[in-house]
């Protein structure tokens, strides 16, 4: 079973990616709610897949990316972003995310992003 | 001797402790006077059920049940709430029976149980209706029921609208309405305000008592302009000032007074008593079955057996409700004195069941016809052969004619018999069939009056396929 860590400084959406991921089967090992707290837990947790809100406190989703890439070149990193956010889901492509979604979340497109993000 | 005393005071408060303790245990379906007797002592349930999804996409439900949740947990943290959660609860029988989520046990220390979104979440599967709640208070036990719906503001996925509602199970109508736009950037603190702004209402430090000396039982009765459909002597209201109304069908304007709920304080209200002069009607409403809701003029009075005094006499229109069962329309004129109704509801039955009835009937009917028509028939042959042979025996003296016309005249007089009985049997059960049984009689003690034509539109039907 896959393990993910979630990242969003909005616990709401926190609990709605839980909801739906619990259900398809994955173990969610670890939340985080900046992007300092993300990479302390990346470090420390080492998690399949991580899902990251691309505007967080602290540090932002694309500086965590960054950051956690350079841990792990390997790491799977999925970001999430509000629509007409398109700029910022490119540039986070380009650094190594693995794929992207925009809020709110269609579950099938959530789902299907983690099995893309696993291969 | 003082100690001693002492000592039975306090296994006397020991016992009473937990016979109360084990009577809550045991009860699955608590009745209005025990659910008052958990709100005077601070004990209230409220479950939060999945919110309904407005927008026009299927894949957006989870967002409901994530409402739910998280508002759940939004109200356990609330500390002025003292939340006790259901960890106080009789575990095994809370396994056992997932359905009965009351407040109880031996251990339940105070206040507000918020019941556990998942176990309400199978519930509400059973009784999906935000709509009506009510309907889903029947399979979940709780005081409070919190609901609402969602959707995205004017088509834009970046601002949720989020309207919500809290049901009063004990007094059957909503005790709260509001509504708000939460961003999408600021949804935890959008949750977090309609938490705030419910605890009011759950926060036993801010509501005092009412008890109502009147006696409501023939009379509707408003707080704050909402119809209170269970008449008890105490409600709990949140502090403040409140407008209690107190109405009869022969006075609409009412009695009217604003009463201000004191903290922890049980607050008295009477109304003078309306007086009843000589020249008013009272009607007296039985039904058969009974508990069936009685509306004078579209006003609810109550359920029956039910007596309402001091009406003023004249034309009335009255209806009478029970779920299942066809609704008793009639337009009455009130006399002064006593007015008296027996109504037989009938049951809906199946389409089915009435032509089966109307079967039946229309053969009673054919064997009635067929049967009068055999015994004159066989009447008229017995007299016409009587007479013929009577001539015969005159004037022929014919053996073998006699004999015949003795044959056939026994023929026509058993078949004549067997008409007879035929048709007195057929001619009793076809009045048996239309007799008064279920045929719905008004009088009053001036008029007997029996009226056929003034029944509901499905006993027409009934009548229709019944000849």
């Amino acid at each position: 079973m896959a393990t993910i860590l979630l990242a969003d400084d909005l616990a709401f959406i926190k609990m709605v990616q839980k909801e739906i991921l619990q259900k398809e089967g994955y173990d969610i090992i670890g939340e985080a709610a900046d992007g300092l707290e993300v990479i302390e837990k990346y470090k420390k947790l080492r998690p399949d897949v991580v899902i990251m809100d691309i505007t967080m406190p602290k540090m932002d989703g694309l500086n965590a990316l960054k950051a956690i890439r350079q841990l792990d070149p390997d790491a799977r990193v999925i970001v999430c972003s509000a629509l007409g956010q398109q700029q910022l889901i490119i540039e986070a492509i380009k650094i190594g995310a693995k794929d992207f979604i925009v809020k709110p979340f269609d579950p099938p497109r959530l789902a299907t992003a983690i099995q893309k993000a696993l291969k | 001797m003082f100690l001693k005393k002492a000592q039975y005071l306090f296994v006397f408060i020991f016992l009473s402790h937990n016979l109360f303790a084990f009577s809550l245990g045991n009860n699955e379906a608590l009745s209005n006077i025990k659910k008052i007797e958990l709100l005077d002592k601070g004990y209230r349930t409220i479950a939060v059920i999945p919110f309904q999804n407005l927008t026009t996409k299927d894949e957006y439900s989870y967002i409901g049940r994530t409402i739910q949740k998280f508002l759940s947990n939004d109200l356990k943290a609330i500390k002025k709430l003292t939340i006790t959660t259901q960890d106080y609860l009789i575990p095994n029988e809370f396994q056992t029976n997932r359905s009965l989520l009351y407040a109880y046990g031996t251990n339940f220390i105070r206040d507000v149980v918020i019941l556990d979104a998942d176990m309400i979440y199978d519930s509400y599967i059973r009784s999906p209706d935000p709509e009506d709640p009510e309907h889903f208070a029947k399979d979940i036990k709780t005081d409070y029921i919190i609901s609402g719906k969602y959707s995205f503001n004017s088509g834009s996925v970046h601002e949720l609208s989020v309207s919500y509602t809290v049901y009063n199970t004990i007094q059957r109508n909503f005790i709260h309405k509001n509504s708000i736009k939460i961003h999408e950037k600021d949804l935890d603190q959008g949750i977090k305000k309609i938490s705030t702004d419910l605890v009011q209402y759950f926060n036993p430090s801010e509501t005092g008592y009412l008890k109502m000396v009147t006696d409501l039982s023939n009379y509707e009765f408003y707080i704050d302009s909402k119809l209170i459909h269970d008449k008890m002597n105490y409600y709990q209201l949140s502090t403040g000032t409140h407008e209690i109304k107190f109405q009869s069908v022969d006075h609409p304007s009412g009695q009217q007074t604003n009463i201000t709920i004191v903290k922890d304080r049980t607050n008295r209200v009477e109304f003078s008593r309306i007086n009843f002069t000589k020249n008013k009607a009272v009607l007296k409403v039985s039904s058969e079955p009974t508990d069936a809701t009685v509306f004078l003029n579209v006003r609810s009075l109550g359920k029956t057996p039910l007596v309402f005094t001091n009406l003023e006499p004249g034309n009335y229109r009255l209806q009478i409700f029970k779920t299942n069962h066809n609704t008793y329309y009639k337009n009455i004129n009130l006399f002064t004195g006593t007015n008296h109704f027996r109504v037989n509801l009938e049951k809906i039955r199946s389409k089915e069941y009435y032509e089966k009835r109307h079967k039946r009937n229309k053969l009673i009917m054919y064997t009635t016809l067929a049967s009068g028509t055999l015994f004159l028939t066989s009447t008229y042959l017995f007299y016409i052969n009587g007479t013929i042979e009577y001539d015969r025996y005159d004037n022929t003296y014919d053996r073998n004619h006699l004999d015949k016309g003795n044959i056939f005249m026994t023929v026509s007089f058993i078949s004549a018999l067997a008409g007879l009985g035929s048709y007195t049997l057929s001619l009793i059960y076809f009045f048996k069939v239309i007799n008064y049984d279920d045929v719905n009689i008004g009088y009053n003690d001036k008029k007997l009056k029996f009226n056929l034509a003034e029944r509901s539109d499905n006993h027409y039907l009934y009548m229709q396929y019944r000849f």
